[in-house]
């Protein structure tokens, strides 16, 4: 008898792995969205997204924002007519099974042409980065990414939309530098990095070191060790050192436990300038009492008075649509990037529309309409999002656009803007940019396109 | 040499490699009938690359019996040191490099292994998470061994091998099939040799190893050098045909940890344990998610249901554990009668 028993569990096994095998033709479980459309003919956004793990606040905010936007645009009878459809798949922002998700989910089940993918991760963009530009489906990593794939001609499927880790940072020191008077007044102060292990954290100490060189202050870079839930010792170092300002480069548990341990160690939270992830709700609360002061970059505020998210409003969220667990969330800060985020995929699309007709487009098109944006005043009052995105212009050889973000402040319960827009001085960073480029494309062996002739 | 005990293993060893070759012509043959990129880049590649590592560690603690946590870390160095040399040494091609990294993994393999000459077991551990946490670090702290990358990322170049370009998925596939392929003959050879058999009889009992005329220390550096020279190949298959990219915290003690799940579930001391192991690793949670998705046909939220594939990730392992704690590979093992020893009946 007791030989029976694994043999049957081996063969349950065996039948459930070759179920899953053949299945493997049939991409995601389930697309959603696009119920008007016939197969084959809605515009398809594969979502990588994360719902749970260290970094779920922003994961489901931004996925909840940009899936309610989608919604919005199905309800408002699609792009020109083309309804929109989507499928997810959670990666915990995780880089393995975000490769597994975007593989899985790279191909519509129906058949429909697949727009872009936006997995908000800098190790799951690095990673599917050859990927995307080899099945020629768009690579969007809106306010961060690879600072390098700003050069167009090198990387002409990857787009780090409205602000690249590079213009954030000189965001930061000008506005520092307006504190103190003037760029030239940077001379001997002194400004720690307190930034996330990861590709997404260590990204900008190159660039800081640089400026520190050219503007003469003195710069500290100081890791935390992913997820960052304990940071006593950075802390400590950094109280020792009492810099004028510490740049909070953090991401998901990391930013409350800063703030928290800055109190501990008695470091004023209004010297403490949060970088673009960690500018959020969930970033602030929970540290509660200490995180009054704590001033952060935005290229988008909070809130829900924006047309825009009055219209999600009316036609999602209020039918019960909305993407959200917690209603709570709508409009907060990473909700705001999903919709924003909404809004900057689909301009595309209809931007490529315009060139290439009215029907769903392949991602090499949509491609095109990324490169083509051209998002000026007149448009985000027709958007009904003046003030949540800045005006954007795209090219070949600038895959940015905006560079311009403001800064706001967390008064215990929300986020108030606190300056007007405080641009990059992105002149002085395109060289770093460009060089950067070049030996990324000697190392993969790619010619660069010639911009001037596109 | 003829007087070393040899083990049940030998059986084991044969019984292994029948059950290798027939892994290996499934692996090989299944995706050229199916047939698609996600087959190939998702679901193949990492399955072999892992049963690759699942090797490597299986050499030290499965054949040699020594613990280690710090496979990972080994990867880590294969792969950073196969770029390098790659970048750095001009006309160097890639294989050739990739051997390069294996070496260098097991020059750190050898330096990490010495503590094994004192200790042993858990203080052994202890020892192996030193690398485990030493070299993350060291690639991160160090820009060179990045080439100056401002993330500390480093970059694939293309798979090229005399001009042929394998940067399909199923040239990625075909590549990562040939290099684990040759390592695993390799690995067999040696295991069936009398290192192999030094390396298990050291296991079994050092003490009559020793007094069987085999130097102990010899066998258990050997071993851990063998080990990471495995690991550190599969690492540069991790970042040149998988990822293509590879950052040093990609390579933690979640992955070391992972690779000693996947040679405990497949089975120790055997060559198919790894590779059912790998695909167990690989597989499972996928197939959950898919089968989750499915059967709740969307009404859960995918926080949940992702939770739920956790408990029935554990749970599963922890229900193969107990029916077959010797692994899946003894568990096929007994679904062929003629593979059995014959046993007489007692009267």
């Amino acid at each position: 008898m007791r030989n029976h028993r694994p043999r049957l569990l081996i063969a349950a096994l065996g039948a459930v792995a070759l179920t899953a095998l053949g299945g493997c033709n049939h991409k995601p479980a389930a697309q959603e969205g696009a119920a008007t459309a016939a197969p084959g003919k809605s515009q398809y956004f594969p979502l990588q997204s994360y719902r749970v793990g260290p970094y779920a606040a922003g994961g489901s905010g931004f996925f909840g924002g940009f899936i309610d936007y989608i919604q919005l645009v199905n309800a408002n009878g699609g792009v020109n007519g083309v309804p929109l459809s989507w499928a997810e798949c959670e990666t915990e922002y995780d880089v393995e099974k975000g490769v597994e998700c975007y593989e899985r989910l790279k191909k519509s089940l129906d058949g429909s042409p697949t727009a872009a993918t936006n997995p908000l991760s800098v190790g799951i963009a690095y990673a599917t980065l050859d990927r995307s530009t080899a099945d020629k489906i768009p690579l969007i990593t809106i306010n961060h990414g690879r600072t390098d794939s700003t050069d167009g001609s090198v990387f002409p499927y990857v787009f780090p939309l409205q602000l690249n880790p590079y213009s954030e940072v000189s965001a930061i020191l000008h506005y520092i530098g307006s504190k103190a008077g003037g760029l030239d007044k940077l001379r001997g102060k002194h400004i720690a990095v307190l930034y996330h292990g990861s590709p997404y954290g260590k990204e900008t100490n190159g660039v800081i070191d640089t400026l520190a060189a050219k503007y003469g202050f003195i710069a500290d870079e100081i890791e935390v060790p992913h997820p960052g839930n304990e940071q006593q010792s950075q802390w400590l170092k950094i109280k020792q050192s009492n810099p004028d300002w510490v740049i909070l480069r953090g991401w998901g548990v990391m930013n409350p436990v800063a703030l928290k341990t800055a109190r501990k160690v008695g470091y004023p939270a209004d010297h403490i300038i949060g970088n673009i992830w960690s500018n959020s709700e969930e970033d602030a609360a929970p540290a509660g009492d200490a995180a009054k002061g704590f001033i952060s970059i935005t290229t988008h505020p909070s809130g829900t008075s924006f047309p825009v998210l009055q219209q999600i409003k009316a036609a999602v969220i209020d039918k019960g649509k909305g993407n959200l667990s917690d209603p709570k969330r709508f409009g907060t800060v990473y909700y705001n990037l999903g919709v924003v985020n909404g809004i900057l995929n689909v301009e595309a699309v209809r931007v490529a529309q315009a060139k290439y007709g009215k029907r769903p487009l392949t991602g090499e098109e949509v491609r095109w309409g990324f490169e083509h944006l051209d998002i000026d005043a007149a448009r985000l009052k027709a958007l009904g999002a003046v003030g949540l995105v800045q005006p954007l212009k795209l090219s070949c050889s600038d895959h940015e656009g905006g560079g311009a973000v403001r800064f706001q402040q967390w008064d215990g319960a929300k986020w108030n803007v606190i300056s007007d827009w405080v641009q990059a001085d992105r002149q002085l960073l395109r060289p770093i940019i460009e060089a950067s480029a070049k030996q990324y494309a000697r190392e993969k062996g790619i010619t660069p396109r010639d911009c001037s002739k596109e | 040499m003829a007087t070393i005990p040899y083990p049940a293993a030998s059986g084991t060893a044969r019984l292994s490699l029948t059950s290798f070759w027939i892994a290996l012509l499934a692996v090989a043959m299944a995706p050229f009938v199916i047939g698609s990129d996600y087959l190939f880049s998702a679901i193949l590649v990492p399955v072999l690359i892992l049963s690759l590592a699942g090797l490597g560690l299986n050499i030290l603690t499965g054949y040699a019996g020594q613990l280690s946590l710090g496979s990972a870390a080994f990867m880590a160095i294969g792969a950073f040191a196969t770029y390098n040399l790659y970048l750095r040494i001009p006309g160097l091609p890639l294989l050739f490099a990739m051997a390069g990294g294996g070496l260098v993994a097991a020059i750190f393999g050898l330096v990490f292994g010495l503590p094994s000459l004192r200790v042993k077991g858990f203080y052994l551990i202890a020892s192996t998470l030193a690398a485990q946490f030493l070299v993350p670090w060291l690639l991160s702290q160090y820009d060179w061994f990045s080439n100056d990358n401002a993330s500390g990322v480093i970059t694939a170049p293309p798979l090229l091998i005399t001009g042929v370009s394998f940067d399909s998925p199923a040239g990625r596939y075909a590549f990562t099939l040939g290099v684990v392929a040759i390592v695993t003959i390799l690995a067999r050879n040696l295991i069936a040799s009398p290192s192999g058999r030094a390396w298990m009889a050291v296991r079994d009992m050092d003490l009559a190893a020793a007094a069987l005329g085999i130097s102990p220390g010899r066998t258990k550096l050997f071993a851990f050098a063998v080990s990471s020279f495995i690991l550190g190949v599969a690492g540069a298959l991790w970042a040149f045909t998988y990822l293509g990219t590879v950052e040093p915290a990609g390579l933690d003690l979640d992955r070391s940890f992972q690779i000693l799940f996947i040679i405990i579930i497949g089975g120790m001391g055997s060559l198919s344990g790894n590779f059912l192991g790998a695909a167990f690793i690989v597989l499972l949670p996928i197939l959950l998610s898919r089968a989750g998705a499915i059967l709740t046909g969307g009404d859960l939220g995918s926080d949940v249901l992702e939770n739920l594939n956790k408990v029935a990730f554990g749970a599963l392992i922890i229900l193969f554990l107990i029916k077959e704690p010797d692994g899946l590979a003894r568990l096929v093992g007994r679904l062929r009668p003629t593979n059995k020893p014959i046993q007489q009946e007692p009267n």
